[in-house]
């Protein structure tokens, strides 16, 4: 039996949060969720997810360090989606060149974002 | 506010309370038939208090017992008094004594009468000294004469006393002065009275203003946060549930919105109306466009509509700002007549509208463009487009030649953020503008949207004093240079200016090995103080 894949999503905007939340669940997915960089950090050493959806602007933590810890400071290096509102150009080089895997800037189509899960899902299962 | 208040209340309630704390006392010397109830109810004091003031053990009383009577200052007893009172009082009192004396002469009862009237004039004295206003409903004429007729006199000793009445008399006179006196001052005491309860009531009034307005934004806000709890898990089910994965859960979800079941109080709908607005900001595509269905299913746009024909100018902004966030075109004819609001926010808050409902010719509103765009303007417009369809947005390249600053600097804006490389030519033909804004703009967008062919224009502008116009020159070489040449940001390194050297500096970034180039050149004691110190800046990653 396969198990199901864990996708933590940092997130401050709740509607947001929790939209992500109820799209992903929908397709099988266990989520876990936090509002802010800090709560985000802890839940990628607790809950050891397979993938992080993580905005840029959060709280405590910015969506940039949070990438590079997710990238070099766990044991498994996993799967970064960066969603933001800040689309300039420098923003989404930097998420890339600190290991992002993915830029979606908002506003963002749900749908969309779903497909992009499964193919980084796949590309790394 | 509250606490000042309560200071200042405490602080009066503090004076008033010592001022009616002031007591003040007077002997009464028990009569024939005379007993303790009867003596409370002349002072108005109870039985129990006589008794503990004298230390009493029991009611029983005797004539000529002399009782201490404790009473409050500017009391009623004083009050009720007048000086016609008080005089008739002193004539019958000394009518009395006379007659009095009289008698006790005939009886012959002599032999204390020395000692007694001695007593009394110290009883006169020591009353004088501690008789202060106090109060009663009525005034006893004997029980104040008693205070100073008790002695009895010898016959022998008449003069003497005939000397002692004369006492009493002065006595009575002080007495009315003092009254007259207290009754002055007990109607000061009683205004301050008047004043704290005044205050005090205020005082009340404004606490429960205060805290019932604290419990209510803190009983609102529970509910709020409730409700949108609500509002949310509803929402999401009704956009992401479809009619084939499970047909009874969409049915019921979406009934909600057709029933306008979810949010019946207008403030439940304004806040149902806000949580619409975060998610369609976040949200494209299919869940965008079933986001704005359930918005109109149920009736909200009704909602926006009432709020676009306020007079609270921030309730109507904030019904242009929904319109166009939810893309209510029906709305657009209303949008139109409040572009020309004397309200520059409601007047502009509309044009932005127009911007985000016109999908055909957006920007249309520039070519009438009475006002400058400000710095804000531009960037919220520019901001609004960015969420349209950008070739659906058409440019004029007219507006690069307006004589108008803030449309030119606007349209170079728009170009750099739509990347426009075919209008180009068009923006560098600005480079000599006579209006700094429009250069540096001119600059910037051949740093990001032109070719290195433009790098000798923009070298053969470096001739200039102003360092802002030399810095953009410099960051846009960097940016266009094919083949770095690194002596010439060296050679602007050496600048005077300490932001221009160090734009040059920072240029190394974009220049194959410049890190190390600035490395060695920090090391290089050759270099001059200054260029090190620059280089130095430039290599702090913290900067």
């Amino acid at each position: 039996m396969s198990t199901k894949e864990k996708i933590l999503i940092v997130e401050d905007d709740l509607p947001t949060q929790k939209a992500l939340e109820f799209r992903l669940k929908k397709d099988g997915y266990i989520v876990v969720k936090a509002s802010d960089g800090l709560q985000g950090k802890e839940l990628l050493i607790a809950e050891n997810p397979d993938l992080l959806i993580t905005d840029l602007m959060i709280p405590f933590v910015s969506g940039l360090e949070l990438i590079e810890f997710a990238k070099n400071q766990l044991e498994k290096a996993i799967p970064v989606i960066v969603l933001s509102a800040a689309n300039q150009e420098k923003i989404i080089l930097d998420s890339f060149n600190l290991g992002a895997d993915d830029f979606m800037s908002k506003p963002f189509s749900p749908l969309e974002l779903t497909v992009r899960v499964k193919r980084l899902l796949s590309k790394n299962g | 506010m509250a606490r000042i208040a309560c200071a200042v209340l405490f602080f009066l309630m503090g004076v008033s309370f010592l001022e009616v704390q002031a007591q003040d006392s007077l002997y009464h010397v028990v009569q024939k038939e005379e007993i303790l109830s009867k003596i409370s109810l002349i002072y108005n004091k109870r039985i129990d208090r006589i008794l503990r003031d004298n230390q009493l053990q029991s009611a029983q009383l005797e004539v000529g017992d002399t009782l201490l009577i404790i009473l409050p200052a500017g009391s009623k007893y004083f009050l009720s008094l007048k000086k016609g009172e008080i005089t008739e009082v002193k004539s019958k009192n000394t009518d009395l004594e006379k007659q009095e004396k009289t008698q006790e002469k005939s009886q012959g009862e002599t032999d204390s009468s020395a000692k007694n009237s001695k007593n009394a004039q110290v009883d006169v004295q020591k009353a004088d000294q501690e008789f202060k206003p106090s109060e009663s409903n009525e005034i006893d004429s004997s029980s104040v004469t008693e205070n100073v007729d008790q002695p009895k006199i010898d016959e022998s000793e008449l003069e003497e006393e005939s000397g002692v009445l004369q006492d009493n008399t002065n006595f009575y006179d002080e007495i009315t002065k003092t009254i007259l006196r207290n009754n002055h001052d007990s109607k000061i005491a009683h205004l301050v009275i008047l004043i704290n309860l005044v205050l005090l009531v205020f005082t009340i009034f404004m606490l429960l203003v205060g805290f019932s307005s604290r419990f209510y934004k803190i009983y609102r806000a529970k509910k709020k946060k409730r409700y949108s709890e609500f509002f949310e898990n509803v929402l999401t089910y009704a956009l992401f549930s479809t009619e084939e994965e499970d047909q009874k859960q969409y049915e019921i979800s979406i009934s909600y919105f057709k029933n306008e079941r979810i949010a019946k109080k207008r403030i439940e709908r304004s806040w149902l109306i806000n949580l619409f607005i975060l998610l369609h900001n976040d949200l494209v595509g299919e869940t965008e466009d079933h986001l704005q269905k359930l918005f109109l299913m149920h009736r909200l746009d009704k909602d926006v509509q009432r709020n676009l024909h306020s007079k609270k100018w921030y309730v109507k902004a904030k019904a242009i700002h929904e319109i166009g966030n939810m893309q209510l075109s029906e709305f657009s004819t209303e949008i139109k007549k409040s572009t020309s609001s004397q309200n520059k926010e409601i007047a502009f808050k509309s044009l932005l509208t127009l911007v985000q409902l016109d999908k055909e010719n957006p920007l249309a509103f520039l070519k009438n463009l009475e006002n400058p765009l400000n710095e804000w303007q531009q960037l919220q417009l520019l901001n609004g487009l960015s969420k349209l369809n950008e070739t659906k947005i058409t440019f004029d390249v007219e507006w690069l030649q307006s004589s108008k600053e803030s449309l030119v600097v606007f349209a170079i804006r728009f170009c750099v953020q739509f990347n426009k490389h075919e209008f180009i030519s068009d923006i560098i033909k600005n480079i000599d503008s006579t209006s700094l804004r429009i250069q540096l703009e001119v600059i910037r967008a051949i740093g990001i949207l032109g070719d290195d062919s433009n790098i000798e224009l923009l070298k053969s502008k470096m001739i200039t004093d102003i360092p802002s116009k030399k810095q953009g020159l410099i960051k846009a070489i960097s940016l266009l240079q094919m083949e770095p040449d690194s002596n010439f940001f060296k050679n602007e390194i050496q600048h005077a200016d300490f932001d221009t050297a160090l734009v040059a500096a920072k240029s190394f970034y974009s220049i194959p090995n410049g890190i190390e180039e600035l490395e060695i050149m920090k090391m290089d004691e050759n270099e001059s103080e200054n260029v090190r110190s620059i280089v130095a800046h430039a290599l702090d990653r913290r900067l």
